[in-house]
């Protein structure tokens, strides 16, 4: 009796290190180094580059990074400007820069980028989102793009750009355009300090707040500003990350954005394209204390399995990340203290973030990466650095986050000052891999090496009636006692873009009883008896493509 | 933000109430400020976080000059220098004293460096063991760090050497919300309740607590009572939307909601190291001065006054703003019988905090001393109308008036009203002055009888009682 006691005692508390990342940022061949075009003056434009993406541009069935990249800014010498770089990857860890033939080498000041197929045309497009004019690359179909942004209308002047998603708002079988905005910046309007008499980087309040932008697609390669229209354009604010997803489940698509030191949105769809600012009550504006969070990065994802999208946001130092549930009912709860999900994060700034199963155990655990933007603070505030371990939470299924990133593997040990983030299946193994963005430095790849013996599947979605890439469908997935669900996103994360192919963890099941996606402006396929352990291409109407 | 700034808040608040009962002495206060310089002095340092040094330069500077960078040189050279002489001074002077210790490491905090800051308040234990102050201060760096065992750790010892000290048991309970150990967290702040007299932050993190558990309707109680005690509390009307929307009640939510909209763009602190706009070495000389401020206590406490007055007027210096620095060197000049230049001092916090009640009641105070009776009049009643539910402006007014004969029916009036609301022995024994001399002496001697039950061992009260019964 006491054995057993003691064993049931140990399956609840103890942290098996069951999941574990190697760094193979050497194996990939990957050298691209980040800038954030910094040379002493300390634009605030620095602080905040950049975001990366993972997907797949050539549908060759594995997964691609396009790293965004800070700009020559004043007073920065470089013998050839910094640019965006494009990493086709060959499989088996191996990844051959094609940002030449691409086309996808943009020399502007990068912040956000977002992967789409806004034309339909069965490839994925890309938007960089610069300070600056922003760009719309159309993807060729030949493994180069185009730039059409001028064509599309979609430069959206020279603001400092933020997060950006593709999103169908009106459910109409097009891809729109939600692009946020950070602060009013120019050269003459930047604001110089120091702290204990070194130069350091000044946050957004002291900047004007700009409202975020969102381009109705026409269906002809052209998009429409309906800011003013939609309701979004009512709410200037300091934008960051942003995801877009049915918070409500009503069948529509709803957009989140992140503000730093400001009350962050949570834009509600009517289903039309119309949008109503609710974050207040909604009760994701603020912390559970009221107080506006420096909020960087946001990303979505079903962390206790109960059907609806919960939210986690990271934040400023001096605060730390949150975690908010998802009661139903458009409503929030901010449960950081109530789930351990966050410690760790309160003395660093935390960036890029995301929900994934990486032991495929059937929960979501939190991956966040972390780096000060100053880099000089530990001269003035020794319980913080610039240069920090980032932080994995493992869900124990009990509504509850563990701490494991000391136990799991030496990729936790890399301690750089990260931005963007992203997670996908890099070489096809059934476990989600991370892409880290360092700033001032070269990325960070990790392998996902758990000896997780958990089954798994992934799902692509294949839109025919609605957009291509199933943008805003929802999956459901049944597997004996276990209910899982996802969205398929275009942008999450810190100004990023990732995991347009969903992956489930199904821990001891082997089977799918069904799924069930449901498409936006479409109809809802249901899926029986799918075995685990692959990669399965549903076709609106509810085929199976291989 | 900022469960550190409310533990911070939560010391600060430790501070102030040490001072209370002697807010009408300016001498006594000097004596309690003394004792408890750690935390004075960091209320300052909170004070110069939450307002900022704003400064924006009208020019831009290239920080990537050189010049720049060699004047920021030189200048935080200088001040590096001047700091290791005070530090040197020190620990030449007062080499055996804890309280040395404790300086040097409070200025290793306040630059930010919580390592050298431990080493020295470390040594300050061996000195003195029974510094629950240190442990204090131990606490709320584990704390910071998310070390929340480390931080119970030092708080439980800092209890133990000291369980009246208030504010520390909710910084325990927030360390014990960090480890995720509500109940602990409760117990604590029940506790708390017990002992404060102002437990705003105890009902607030009650009411949140309960709130996370879905116990709703003690939830709603706890807000309740914050919003009692501070009706412009923006997070308890944030919480009670909450609570409201929780219990299904979404027109009160909305009430709530509403209100705490209301006062939102009031609460836009600017808090993080981004929003504190500096140019120069503001913060190193802030640092710099709230050292020099502690050491001067060390000197004045051995009786050099000389010394001490040199490093408050060079405290001055670095940083202008630091109104701990200006009543203590009014306090000094008190000492030394220089009235008027205390009364500067009080005229230099007043345009800084202008809504300070006890900044115009020490005006009054010391304007009634150089006999300036218009003056000390109106101070007096600034006090009445900034703090309108403690007692002290109606006593002090009434005692002027009773000094100066004149308005002593007003006299007899306003005291009564001190005496309603703080029945303190001081209180009557101005209600008994006044009384009698209103020809009134049933409730004189009646007055000074209940002086003498609430403060049994001071003879001026019986003497005074002796008089009145001879005069009957």
């Amino acid at each position: 009796m006491v054995l057993l006691i003691l064993l049931y005692a140990f399956s609840h508390t103890s942290i098996n290190a069951a999941i574990t990342f190697t760094d193979v940022t050497e194996e990939t061949q990957i050298s691209f180094k980040h800038t954030d075009g910094s040379s002493g003056r300390y634009y605030i434009v620095e602080s905040v580059t950049a975001g990366l993406a993972l997907f797949d541009y050539d549908n060759d069935g594995d997964v691609d990074i396009y790293f965004i990249n800070g700009g020559a800014l004043k007073g920065t010498k470089f013998k050839e400007p910094p640019k965006n770089v494009f990493y086709r990857n060959e499989g088996n860890w191996k990844f051959t820069d094609v940002t030449k033939e691409s086309g996808l080498g943009d020399t502007g000041h990068g912040l956000g980028v977002v992967a789409g197929d806004y034309d339909n045309d069965g490839d994925l497009d890309i938007y960089v989102s610069n300070w600056g004019p922003n760009i719309l690359y159309r993807n060729n179909g030949d493994g180069s793009f185009t730039d059409v942004t001028k064509e599309a209308g979609v430069e959206n002047g020279s603001k400092v750009g933020a997060g950006v998603n593709f999103i169908d708002m009106d459910k109409d079988g097009d891809l729109d355009l939600f692009v946020s905005s950070y602060i009013d910046f120019t050269y003459e309007k930047h604001v110089p300090i120091t702290i204990n008499g070194i130069p350091a980087h000044v946050g957004p309040r002291y900047y004007m707040k700009t409202p975020d932008t969102l381009y109705r697609n026409n269906g002809d390669g052209t998009f429409t500003d309906v800011s003013t229209a939609s309701g979004v354009g009512e709410h200037p604010s300091a934008g960051m990350g942003t995801v877009c997803a049915d918070f409500d489940n009503d069948g529509d698509t709803d957009i989140f954005v992140a503000n730093d030191m400001a009350e962050d949105f949570l834009f509600l769809n009517d289903g039309s394209g119309r949008f109503e600012q609710v974050g207040l009550m909604a009760g994701i504006a603020y912390d559970i204390n009221g107080e506006e969070m420096g909020s960087m990065g946001v990303s979505c994802g079903d962390y206790d399995n109960d059907g609806w999208l919960d939210l986690y946001v990271t934040s400023y130092q001096e605060q730390s990340a949150h975690l908010f549930r998802n009661l139903g009912g458009c409503r929030f709860e901010d449960v950081t203290l109530l789930t351990g999900a966050a410690i760790g994060t309160m003395h660093h700034v935390s960036w890029g973030n995301g929900f994934a199963d990486f032991d495929n155990d059937g929960d979501r655990d939190i991956f966040v990466v972390l780096g000060h933007l100053q880099e000089n603070v530990e001269k003035w505030d020794d319980r913080s650095a610039f240069l920090v371990r980032n932080l994995l939470f493992m869900n124990n299924g009990e509504g509850k986050f563990v701490n494991v990133s000391e136990e799991s593997g030496d990729g936790m040990k890399v301690k750089l000052s990260s931005r963007g983030v992203g997670f996908d299946d890099l070489d096809n193994d059934g476990d989600i891999d991370i892409v880290i963005l360092n700033s001032r430095t070269e990325p960070t790849i990790l392998r996902n090496d758990s000896r997780s013996e958990g089954h798994w599947l992934q799902v692509l979605l294949r839109g025919v009636k609605t957009n291509l890439n199933g943008v805003g469908a929802h999956v459901k997935v049944v597997a004996g006692d276990l209910t899982l669900l996802d969205e398929v996103h275009s942008g999450c994360g810190y100004q990023g873009h990732y995991g347009m192919r969903l992956h489930f963890g199904l821990g001891k099941r082997e089977k799918v009883d069904h799924i069930e996606v449901r498409w936006i402006g479409g109809g809802v396929d249901v899926l029986k008896d799918i075995s685990a352990d692959q990669l399965l291409t549903i076709v609106e109407g509810g085929s199976i493509s291989n | 933000m900022k469960k550190y700034r409310r533990l911070k808040q939560c010391l600060f608040a430790t501070a102030k109430f040490t001072k209370l009962p002697f807010i009408f002495c300016i001498i006594v206060y000097v004596t309690i400020a003394g004792f408890t310089g750690i935390e004075s002095s960091r209320g300052n340092e909170k004070k110069t976080q939450k307002g900022g040094p704003t400064q924006i330069l009208t020019e831009d500077p290239d920080f990537s000059t050189e010049p720049f960078k060699l004047a920021l040189k030189q200048k935080i050279a200088a001040l590096k220098e001047e700091e290791m002489k005070l530090i040197q001074e020190l620990m030449r002077d007062f080499p055996n004293s804890d309280e040395a210790l404790v300086l040097i490491g409070d200025l290793y905090r306040r630059q930010g460096n919580s390592i050298e800051a431990m080493k020295f308040w470390e040594k300050a234990l061996k000195v003195n063991p029974r510094r629950f102050d240190v442990y204090s201060a131990i606490g709320l760096v584990a704390f910071e760090k998310e070390q929340y065992e480390n931080a119970v750790t030092a708080w439980r010892k800092a209890l133990e050497i000291n369980p009246d000290v208030r504010g520390l048991r909710t910084n325990l309970a927030q360390a014990f919300l960090g480890l995720g150990k509500h109940t602990e967290a409760i117990v604590e702040l029940e506790k708390e309740l017990a002992i404060s007299s102002q437990p705003i932050l105890s009902h607030f993190l009650l009411g949140r607590t309960y709130l996370q558990l879905k116990e709703f309707n003690k939830a709603k109680k706890h807000y309740e009572m914050v919003l009692d005690l501070q009706p412009d509390h923006i997070k308890a009307y944030y919480g009670l939307a909450n609570v409201y929307i929780q219990l299904k009640q979404p027109n009160k939510a909305r009430e709530y909601l509403t209100a705490f909209k209301k006062l939102k763009p009031k609460d836009a602190e600017f808090t993080t190291d981004r929003d504190k706009v500096e140019i120069g070495v503001v913060t190193a000389h802030q640092a710099l001065a709230a050292l020099a401020i502690g050491t001067e206590k060390l000197y004045r406490d051995r009786g050099d006054l000389q010394r001490a007055e040199e490093l408050l007027k060079r405290a001055q210096t670095l940083d202008p703003n630091n109104t701990i620095c200006l009543e203590r060197l009014a306090s000094l000049y008190q000492m030394s019988d220089r009235i008027p230049e205390a009364l500067n001092q009080f005229k230099k916090i007043r345009k800084l905090k202008p809504k300070d009640s006890f900044c115009y009641l020490n005006i009054g105070i010391l304007n009634t001393r150089l006999k300036r009776f218009d003056d000390a009049e109106k101070a007096f009643q600034k006090v009445i109308e900034l703090a309108p539910k403690k007692s002290s402006g109606y006593c002090y007014l009434a005692r002027l008036y009773l000094r100066s004969n004149v308005k002593l029916t007003e006299a007899r009036g306003l005291v009564e009203k001190a005496v309603e609301l703080e029945a303190t022995a001081d209180n009557y024994f101005v209600l008994s002055w006044a009384c009698e001399v209103n020809g009134d002496i049933a409730s004189a001697l009646a007055a000074i009888e209940k002086a003498i039950k609430l403060e049994p061992e001071n003879p001026k009260y019986k003497q005074i009682y002796e008089l009145i019964k001879k005069k009957n």
